[in-house]
Formats: C-alpha cells, structure tokens, sequence
C-alpha cells in the first residue's frame, strides 16, 4: 500500500475528500472539489441560534461535498457510525490495517493538537486518520499545515463528541473511486446547481437573499440588543467568514480558484470572467472582515458604522446576484 | 485577493499556518499559507474573553455561595447545561438543581463520578474550585 500524502487545505471537508480520492488514485485539487462538491452558499437564520447567537454560514450544509462526489463524479463510499466509543476505536484500527486511510468526523473542542484558543464546540470537523504511531493515532487535518499525531484519548473524545452534529464516530472512505470520471459535466451541473442556490432559493434567508436579510437585521442591531450584543453577534459574522477555515473571504476565493480551473478544462473563458469578479467580490467581503473587526476592537457604536457594514453586505449580494445570474446562462 | 496581500500577522495559530487562496503574479490562485490576520485574532479574542468571563462569575459565584462548584467547570469546559446532560445523559433540569450549592453538597459519589467523567477532570477536582483566581479556560 502507498503512503498517505498530507495536503495543505483551507476547508476540512473539501480537504479530507480530495485526500480521500488521491490516494486513490483521483487527483483533484482542493477548489475543484469544493466547487464540483456544491461547497458555497450562504445563509443567515435568525431564528436558530447556536449558543444564543444566529446562524450564519457561508457554506452549504456539512457532508454535503461527500454527497455530491457521489451524484456528480460516481464515487461509492462506505460510511459507518457507531454505538460505541469502544467498537468505533476497533473498527479504525481495523482499516488502518489493512492500510485503508479512514475520514473521520470529530468534535474539535476536543482535538488538543490545535491551540486551545482555537477549540470551540464544534463538531464538523472533518480528519484523515492514516495510520498508528504506538498507542496514538497519526492524522492528517487538512487545515493543517503538516501531519501530525494525535492521542488515542482525544480521538476517541473527538469522535463521540456531544451535542449539535454529534459525530457518533463517523468513519467513511471511498469503496470505489472511477478512474477516468466525466469532470466537465460534473462542472457544469455544479455550477448550474449552486447558481440555482445562490439566486433562486424564494424565502430570505439562503443564497444573496440571504446576504440582504442580514444587511436589513444587522443594521437593527445595536438598537434592538444593545451594543455590547450587537458587536458580539457582528463578531461571529466575521469568525464564520475568516476563522472557521474557508480559504478567506467566506469560501469565495476558493470558489473564484474552482471557476479559474473549470474555465480552462470547460474551454468557457467567461467562467474566467466570472472568478475575476468573484475575487472582486471576496475582496468587498474581506473589507467586511476588516470593518466589523474595528467595530468589535475600538467598541465603536455609532449607527454609522453598522450602517457602513449593511452598505458592503449590500454590495456584496448585487454582485454576487449579477455573477450567479450570468453563471446561470453560461453553463 | 493577490498573493502578496495574504496578511502574516502574529495571531492565536501559535505558529501554526492557515491555508488561503490568492492570486499569483500570473493572475492564477495558489495556496499560500498564512500565519494569521489581525481581523482573525479580534473576533477569535472576543469569543475567548467571553468565554472567560463566564468563569470569572462563575468562580464568583461559587464562592459567594450561590452556585456550586459544578457550574465553575462547566463554564472550563465552554458548556451549558444542555451540552452537559448530551455528555452526561443527566437531564437538564436535575443538572440545573445540581448548580445549587445545597443540591450538589449532597450528591451521591455515583452522580459526582459521572459529572467528572463526562467533564473529563477528576472527582475530587469537581468537588471543590481551585485557590486563587484560577480563569483559564479548559
């Protein structure tokens, strides 16, 4: 059996299946997964809270990208959950014998090779487990920049962590992986797909509909909660977006990387066009970033400044409305 | 975003590298690693502190008497009661009457055991808080 390669990803998901089917022989780049995965999206919902503060994402549901391997590319997994700590341990060792590279999905609260300021409760995360160093286990997190090891103890914890999302030892790999996959259908259905999702979902709360609902509430903010709580909930926007490992901008470089990559295997230069305006777009949002950070620092609470936030929110969705709409046409 | 505007600024990734797409003198994206960005390191703090200031009254609280140890290493732990009944199978309205100082004085070595284990600190640690003004997150 080859040895596993540890690849540098910015998004877990995106990063464990690319590793996933490389080592399978299906080398695909992080973007190309990400984006034939259905990756980006956006909601904000205003009426599920986690630990008191809405949910905003800028990626479509977790999992999804694992899915989509299947619908678009034909790549069978086998996935098992378990009922217990103990048979899920077994089962991994199992794998990691016969050489197979298991993907795992892990509470990283709980995953100690990260800096603890970086350890929230949160349970997508997702992890290449490859071999075992001793009583440890040796993992490959995507979203690191090296392989590292991980102790037997925080594994079995991570992978039976609690609450929203429990894992329940998720463990998958790819059974069958297609040599030679039709890729540029793939494209092009991914495309269609997240334009679709990006611009026509009817209710305000997904896709650049989604974008403006928070540009209206976010602006209410600070009179509705009270400062203190308006700047906390401005901070999780901008951690969603920056902190929770998207590649920058909320996925979208990552996806303006994917729209570069099919232009040139689609032979289509306007999707070319399109990642050149959507990078303009991330860049509007990364000022997002900057802005709703000043305004949690410098505990700036004039109106003015939410306001200012609304603005790029707003400019933001017109874009991203007008490059969806275009994509919508294009493939 | 181009290649050389990927901010390296000191950060909480303590050394570590976050992978970010940017644009290369050709104008194609690459992978440039990234040791942190100011903007990551205002909000990641902001939810720390928040964090620590629930220990900070939580300690408080125990020690003026009206919350029992368990809520200080609940609040270590970054949980809630409902996080810690999902990890303990303790339900939340008797974990709610275990955060009374009386309530949780008289918990059998059983309950104490299984509130420690699903804290993942020790019995006699759970019993008690620490001297002195012990707010480091866990």
């Amino acid at each position: 059996m080859r040895g596993f390669e540890h690849q540098h990803a910015a998004h877990c998901e995106s990063g464990t299946v690319a590793a996933l089917l490389r080592h399978q022989g299906l080398n695909l780049s992080e973007p190309m997964v990400f984006g034939i995965g259905g990756g980006l999206f956006f909601l904000h919902l205003s009426f599920v809270k986690m630990g008191g503060i809405p949910l905003t994402s800028y990626r479509d549901a977790p999992r999804v990208i694992i899915k989509n391997m299947e619908k678009r590319l034909g790549v069978r997994w086998r996935q098992h959950r378990y009922r217990s700590a103990e048979s899920a341990m077994h089962a991994l060792d199992g794998f990691l014998a016969q050489g197979q590279p298991v993907g795992l999905q892990t509470g990283i609260y709980w995953l100690s090779y990260f800096p603890i300021d970086m350890r929230f409760h949160f349970n997508g995360h997702n992890i290449v487990a490859y071999g075992r160093q001793g009583e440890d286990y040796l993992v490959s997190d995507p979203v690191l920049e090296t392989a590292v090891t991980c102790l037997a103890g925080d594994l079995r914890r991570a992978r039976f962590a609690k609450g929203p999302f429990a894992p329940r030892g998720l463990a998958y790999y790819p059974e069958h992986v297609p040599t030679d996959p039709d890729l540029k259908a793939a494209a092009r259905d991914a495309i269609r797909h997240t334009a679709k999702r990006m611009t026509g979902v009817p209710v305000p709360f997904f896709g650049v509909r989604g974008i403006r609902s928070l540009a209206i509430k976010l602006e209410r903010w600070p009179e509705k909660l009270g400062t203190e709580q308006a700047r906390k909930w401005v901070s999780s926007v901008v951690r969603m977006q920056e902190e929770i490992g998207t590649g920058g901008a909320g996925f979208r470089f990552m996806y303006a990387a994917f729209l570069q990559e099919a232009a040139e295997l689609l032979k289509m230069p306007a999707l070319g066009e399109a990642a050149r305006d959507l990078t303009a777009t991330g860049d509007r949002w990364r000022d997002f970033a900057v802005q709703g950070a000043q305004l949690v620092k410098n505990k700036r609470d004039d109106s003015e400044a939410y306001a200012k936030l609304a603005t790029i929110l707003r400019e933001c969705a017109d874009r991203e409305q007008e490059i969806f709409t275009r994509l919508k046409s294009t493939v | 975003m181009k290649k050389a505007d990927v901010p390296q600024q000191e950060s909480m990734l303590e050394g570590h590298q976050r992978a970010c797409y940017a644009l290369d003198e050709q104008g194609r994206y690459v992978v440039v690693g990234s040791i942190g960005w100011e903007v990551e390191k205002v909000v990641n703090s902001q939810a720390n502190d928040e964090v620590r200031q629930a220990i900070v009254a939580a300690l408080a609280n125990v020690r003026a008497g009206k919350a029992s140890p368990l809520a200080y290493h609940m609040a270590r732990r970054l949980m809630d009661a409902a996080m810690l009944s999902a990890y303990s199978g303790i339900s939340r309205l008797r974990i709610r009457w275990h955060l009374r100082p009386g309530p949780f004085a008289r918990l059998p070595e059983e309950m104490l055991r299984r509130y420690a284990e699903a804290l993942q600190i020790s019995a006699d640690e759970l019993r008690g808080v620490p001297e002195g003004d012990v707010h480091a997150r866990l």
